[in-house]
């Protein structure tokens, strides 16, 4: 009976792959890194279709399961469909336990396509669909949405929903809340749900990127956090479905049990439950992450990065959480949000500081 | 005169189903759906959601950063995080060095560690070492609130085993350090509780900015 065992690799089991910088759509809430307009985030030249090839063979040989690829706009690269082929004919190898034992196989990692649906055609739901890729739109909102991303297209990620459930394809809408959304956020829900996204997932605004231009008025109060959550639990059990919330929350800000149908998660995932492999593919601890560590090529270098570590044991809760009593199972909300905010990755995530407080960008340590 | 009796119980089961239909109905509604279709709430939080859940607990060690898994759940593997923010929550309370041990959970440190377990490493002043093996994230719990002057050394010992036997070595450390700092009669006892979460320090409205 095998109880443990050397994993393939120290990674994490997913990789987030943001194949380009470039977008079709201008997002304010965008947490791009290199939407930020102080330019700190150094933009170096994108990986071409080769490079690329590299990465998804490696990280499958070093057991990375589950591969997401994203952006910028994914569908911008004109090698997608190649990239995506390519990942579904690698093996990697998939970790689980089973009745009380660990066991692995060997297979094709599970795909994941991130998209804000604007270029999505049956092509690619018919793509999706042989390679079992999971897709993801996004839907800011329906009257809000070409305020949100500047082009006018609630209608269109409605109808693409449909046209990949049509086809049989399982998708996720996943909704950005904002300030200006909040109040259609039941709509945008319902409106997901019956065009036919299986899932929806939530993401509170977080300051980053180009984000950080409008972060007045877009933040949430902690108020408002506790209204997008009930809303989306309110809605989601009238229609019996389920649904998550991507971002993390502090847990005194959250009573997260109180939840059924929504998964609202206390605990951060950076470097522990996935990483992200960048435009130039230099890896980083999360998407929201300003700081660019290791080129690919020397992925192994991570384990004796002190940033990485930090993240990887978990070593920075804020001071201020001293002496709570939940500070045990609980990381104090993002830690790159906290960083982007404060300037400290121990820093306090934005939502329990007023925006006044929020730092001005600076360049990458 | 059979198909004739048939024919009625028919026509009183329909009627009978029919009339029960509306308050199925209603039942269904009300009832939530299966919990097979319920998806497991994740540990962890992610803004792609698309980490499939861990199908086993990783490991990743602080020495080597070499990841080793188990299978899940592993009630050790999983306390760790727990067990390192205690120990480091330990530090203001003491002179004594603290350090959680944690290479039995490695395989690459120690591959033929029979499984995983924390031991705690106190470092006293006077340079010598001792280390207690087998710590549980409540042990630490306790240790903690022991160093915090909230549970006596007499409670400490009861309600932990792994530490009984270094209670007395912690104390006579503890004494001397107080002594050094000028502080001979023993810290005031505050009111002793009960070694569960519920009685560490809380801030129900959380940190404030």
């Amino acid at each position: 009976m095998i109880q443990r065992r050397l994993a393939p690799s120290f990674l994490p089991t997913t990789g987030v792959l943001e194949l380009t910088y470039r977008c079709n759509h201008r997002c304010l809430f965008c947490s791009c890194p290199w939407e930020n307009d102080a330019g700190t985030f150094a933009r170096r030249e994108e990986l071409s279709t080769d490079q690329w090839r590299d990465v998804l063979s490696k990280l499958c040989a070093m057991g990375v399961a589950n591969l997401a690829f994203t952006g910028g706009e994914p569908l911008l690269r004109d090698d997608l469909t190649a990239l995506v082929r390519h990942a579904a004919s690698c093996q990697t190898e998939h970790v689980e336990t089973i009745d009380g034992q660990l066991e692995s196989r060997f297979g094709p990692p599970r795909l994941y396509l991130l998209s804000n649906g604007r270029l999505v055609d049956d092509a690619i739901l018919t793509l999706c669909k042989q390679e079992n890729v999971q897709l993801s739109m996004s839907l800011p909102g329906l009257e809000t949405f070409e305020e949100h991303t500047g082009h006018d297209g609630a209608d269109g990620v409605l109808a693409r929903f449909a046209r990949a459930k049509a086809l049989g394809l399982e998708t996720v809408a996943n909704i950005t809340v904002t300030r200006l959304n909040l109040h259609e956020l039941d709509r945008t829900i319902s409106a997901a749900l019956l065009a036919g996204a299986h899932q929806i997932l939530l993401n509170r605004f977080l300051p980053g990127g180009r984000g950080l231009r409008h972060t007045d008025r877009l933040s949430l109060a902690r108020e408002q956090l506790v209204e997008m959550l009930d809303t989306a639990e309110r809605v989601l059990d009238v229609a019996g479905r389920f649904g998550s919330l991507g971002t993390e929350v502090p847990k005194c800000l959250v009573d997260a049990s109180r939840y059924k149908r929504l998964s609202v998660s206390t605990r951060c995932s950076a470097a522990v439950g996935f990483f992200v492999i960048g435009p130039s593919g230099h890896a980083r601890v999360c998407n929201h992450s300003p700081v660019q560590l290791t080129h690919f090529s020397e992925l192994e270098s991570l384990k004796t990065n002190d940033y990485w570590r930090r993240f990887t044991q978990k070593q920075y809760l804020p001071e201020a959480c001293g002496e709570c009593g939940e500070r045990f199972a609980c990381d104090a909300g993002c830690r790159e949000a906290a960083h982007i905010a404060t300037g400290q990755v121990d820093g306090l995530d934005p939502l329990l500081l007023p925006v006044s407080a929020h730092k001005k960008p600076s360049r990458d340590p | 005169m059979h198909y004739v009796a048939l024919a009625v119980v028919v026509l009183v089961l329909l009627v009978l189903g029919i009339f029960a239909l509306p308050g199925r109905g209603a039942k269904a509604q009300q009832t939530p759906p299966p919990a097979a279709t319920a998806p497991e709430p994740k540990p962890l939080a992610m803004c792609y959601d698309v980490s499939a859940l861990p199908a086993a607990s990783e490991y990743v060690c602080p020495k080597c950063g070499e990841k080793t898994d188990y299978k899940k759940p592993d009630r050790v593997i999983d306390a760790i995080p727990a067990c390192r923010r205690e120990v480091a929550a330990m530090k203001p309370l003491t002179k004594l060095r603290l350090t959680l041990d944690e290479s039995a959970c490695c395989a690459k440190c120690m591959p033929k560690s029979p499984g995983p377990s924390l031991s705690l490493d106190i470092h006293f002043l006077d340079g010598s070492k001792r280390t207690v093996r087998n710590v549980t994230h409540n042990d630490l719990k306790q240790l903690r609130e022991f160093l915090a002057g909230k549970l006596s050394a007499e409670k400490f010992a009861k309600q932990s085993k792994s530490f009984a036997e270094a209670i007395p070595a912690i104390n006579k450390a503890l004494e001397a350090e107080r002594k050094s700092l000028g502080l001979d009669q023993p810290a005031k006892k505050t009111k002793e509780s009960p070694a569960t979460n519920e009685s560490l320090p809380k801030t129900p409205e959380g940190p404030r900015p």
